[in-house]
């Protein structure tokens, strides 16, 4: 998936996109159709040799969202179980990435109207959060705490019962 | 709280490099360039749990603006099957007191239903004069019905009068006294019931109303007629709504008890109970409480939602002196089973209409002999003939000998195969979290009471 380069003899047409930082890349039209933002592109004829600019995805997530459709363009229909499975597995493993690129394909997914993409990453960023505390759910997405002291012991007050989880401790929040 | 430092750029080293490359074109993402959109769509993913809610209203002031947002609550769905995270348990402390009994607090056994939410958190010494003081007669979702307990009289709870009442949230700490209605004070009482209404948690004005403003209470009580020489008298339903005199007198805020009306022209052929002591209670299924009237060879039934009675008949081979239960299938028009015991003779009766059906014998089963192989079976055990009812559920009684304490077994009344059982006959109520959780959007303490700009979400004036 690297930059574009000539693919004249495939009778599939490739779609051209260009990341916020001028990277190239290329996917078969199948594939570019799963975005919505392309898929208009397309339709109206804006697809040309120069390429799709997409200007808000950088390389590195476009680069992933790539590398989904495409997978996902070529088990679109007719799905076998074991296929269904592995696409299933495919996604599991695809998503397995730290914070800032959830982030990065999160914004993009939505910008360029991925719609199982989107699902995914929301998904993936909703299951991080639960289960854990205020605390933690800050440190793994870098929030500052922006509560004065007294509006935390407001809030810790509000629903005890959910900050005094294990052991009692000694403070009450 | 410490102070937090600006932001997340210096906690990694890749942070830092991603920092050092970053040109204008390609800037970072970070949460804070989610659109609000976006964190709510995975913030709604969290409502499964009131708890993950919560906490996530407790993380930063952007994803609690998000979490109390109107709209937000408005998208949230109730969860279909809530997970129930534990139950009260009364257990006796002597056999040959049953009164003496502890209430006790048993935590669900998957740690998917609570989340580790503490089990002393569950405790009602919130309650005033302690939980001593009060008897769990009810509980449905997040809530209960106590009872007032009075310790100087047994006479009374024998007579039954109307009893104070008090509905809490354990987890919350919060709860509402209810009080008597002066002229019902000494009328008797045939049971308190707990609803609690299954609709969304935003009222028609736009407000979150939390759990505790979503129940009613129906008390049964008997009321004798006057000018009547005998003990002759009638039930009637009193209802407690806190949300009734806000729903149609608003200037009165108070909520109060009212009567349920029956219907006059469909109860024509109204109720009348020759004392307490013949209506007896039989059990609770499907959004209905029976009672078998014992003189009329009846069942009283009375629908929770409606308040409404119906009195059905019993087929005419049920002799008033046998020990009924009532056992009603699973869905809503499942067919009602009236389980009769007669001596050791166990008849199953069936109706799939309530009302107006004609009852059915579907099984009758030899008690004595049925169970004589299961572990346990003593000759004498039907001797004296007497059995109880232990305990009902969907398709199946538990049963035992009147003077066995221990001895104890089911009986499934589509098979009529009979199985020992062991650990039934305490009364367990279910409890959940609270949901939706009460979440205020500004949680400085609120200087109007409410009515400011958080008024649609602000509990100031029942904290």
């Amino acid at each position: 998936m690297a930059a574009a380069t000539d693919d004249a003899g495939d009778s599939n047409e490739m779609i051209r996109v260009v990341s916020s930082d001028g990277e190239h890349f290329e996917m078969p039209e199948a594939a570019a159709n799963l975005s919505l933002v392309l898929r208009h592109m397309i339709e109206d004829d804006c697809a040309d040799a120069a390429g799709i600019p997409l200007a808000v995805v950088a390389a590195k997530p476009l680069a992933k969202i790539v590398d989904y459709c495409t997978k996902h363009a070529a088990k679109s229909s007719g799905l076998t179980i074991e296929e269904a499975e592995e696409l299933k597995r495919f996604d599991a493993e695809f998503i397995e990435v730290d914070t800032d690129m959830l982030y990065d394909l999160l914004v993009a997914a939505d910008f360029m109207g991925v719609e199982g993409l989107s699902k995914l990453a929301v998904q993936r960023t909703a299951d991080l959060i639960k289960g854990k505390t205020p605390e933690q759910n800050r440190e793994t997405f870098g929030i500052v705490n922006d509560f004065t002291p007294e509006e935390e012991e407001e809030i810790c007050k509000e629903n005890e019962w959910a900050f005094q989880i294990t052991k009692p401790p000694s403070r009450l929040c | 709280m410490a102070p937090k430092e600006k932001d997340c750029s210096n906690k990694s080293t890749k942070a830092t490099v991603r920092t050092t490359k970053k040109s204008p074109a390609s800037p970072t993402t970070t949460l804070r360039d989610l659109p609000d959109k976006l964190l709510e769509l995975i913030l709604l993913h969290l409502a499964a749990s009131p708890l993950w809610l919560v906490r996530a209203a407790a993380t930063c002031k952007r994803w609690r603006r998000i979490v109390t947002n109107i709209n937000f609550l408005c998208r949230i769905d109730r969860p279909q099957h809530r997970q129930v995270a534990g139950h009260y348990q009364y257990h006796r402390r002597s056999p040959s007191h049953p009164d003496d009994r502890s209430l006790t607090f048993v935590p669900s056994s998957s740690p998917a239903a609570t989340h580790g939410v503490d089990a002393r958190h569950f405790s009602l010494e919130f309650l005033p004069g302690g939980c001593s003081s009060w008897e769990l007669v009810d509980s449905s979702s997040s809530i209960l019905l106590l009872t007032k307990r009075n310790r100087s009289t047994r006479l009374t709870r024998r007579r039954r009068f109307f009893p104070d009442l008090v509905v809490c949230e354990p987890v919350t700490r919060r709860y509402q006294l209810i009080p008597r209605m002066e002229d019902t004070k000494y009328q008797r009482c045939l049971g308190v019931f707990l609803q609690v209404y299954n609709t969304s948690s935003i009222d028609m004005w736009g407000r979150t109303c939390s759990s505790m403003s979503r129940y009613r209470v129906i008390c049964v009580a008997y009321r004798e007629y006057s000018g009547v020489s005998d003990e002759i008298g009638t039930a009637l339903a009193y209802v407690f709504d806190p949300n009734w005199s806000y729903r149609w007198n608003r200037r009165t805020h108070h909520p109060s008890w009212y009567i349920a009306k029956p219907r006059w022209a469909t109860d024509k052929r109204s109720i009348h109970l020759r004392d307490t002591d013949s209506a007896c209670f039989l059990g609770r299924a499907t959004g209905a409480v029976f009672w078998a009237v014992r003189d009329d060879n009846t069942l009283l039934v009375l629908d929770e939602w409606t308040t409404e009675y119906e009195v059905i008949r019993l087929p005419d081979r049920i002799r008033g002196s046998s020990e009924l239960q009532v056992v009603v299938d699973g869905d809503d028009n499942g067919k009602l089973r009236v389980v009769c015991l007669e001596g050791d003779v166990l008849r199953v009766f069936a109706t799939w209409q309530r009302g107006n059906g004609d009852w059915v014998l579907q099984n009758s089963l030899r008690l004595a002999a049925a169970t004589a192989g299961i572990a346990g079976y003593k000759e004498g055990c039907f001797r004296s003939g007497a059995m109880r009812v232990v305990t009902a559920s969907a398709g199946c009684v538990v049963l035992k000998p009147e003077e066995e304490t221990t001895w104890m077994f089911s009986v499934d009344l589509e098979t009529m195969e009979v199985a020992r059982c062991r650990n039934v006959g305490v009364a367990a109520y279910p409890c959940e979290l609270p949901w939706l959780p009460t979440l205020r959007a500004c949680v400085t303490r609120c200087e109007r009471r409410g009515q400011g700009r958080c008024s649609h979400i602000c509990i100031c004036d029942n904290a």
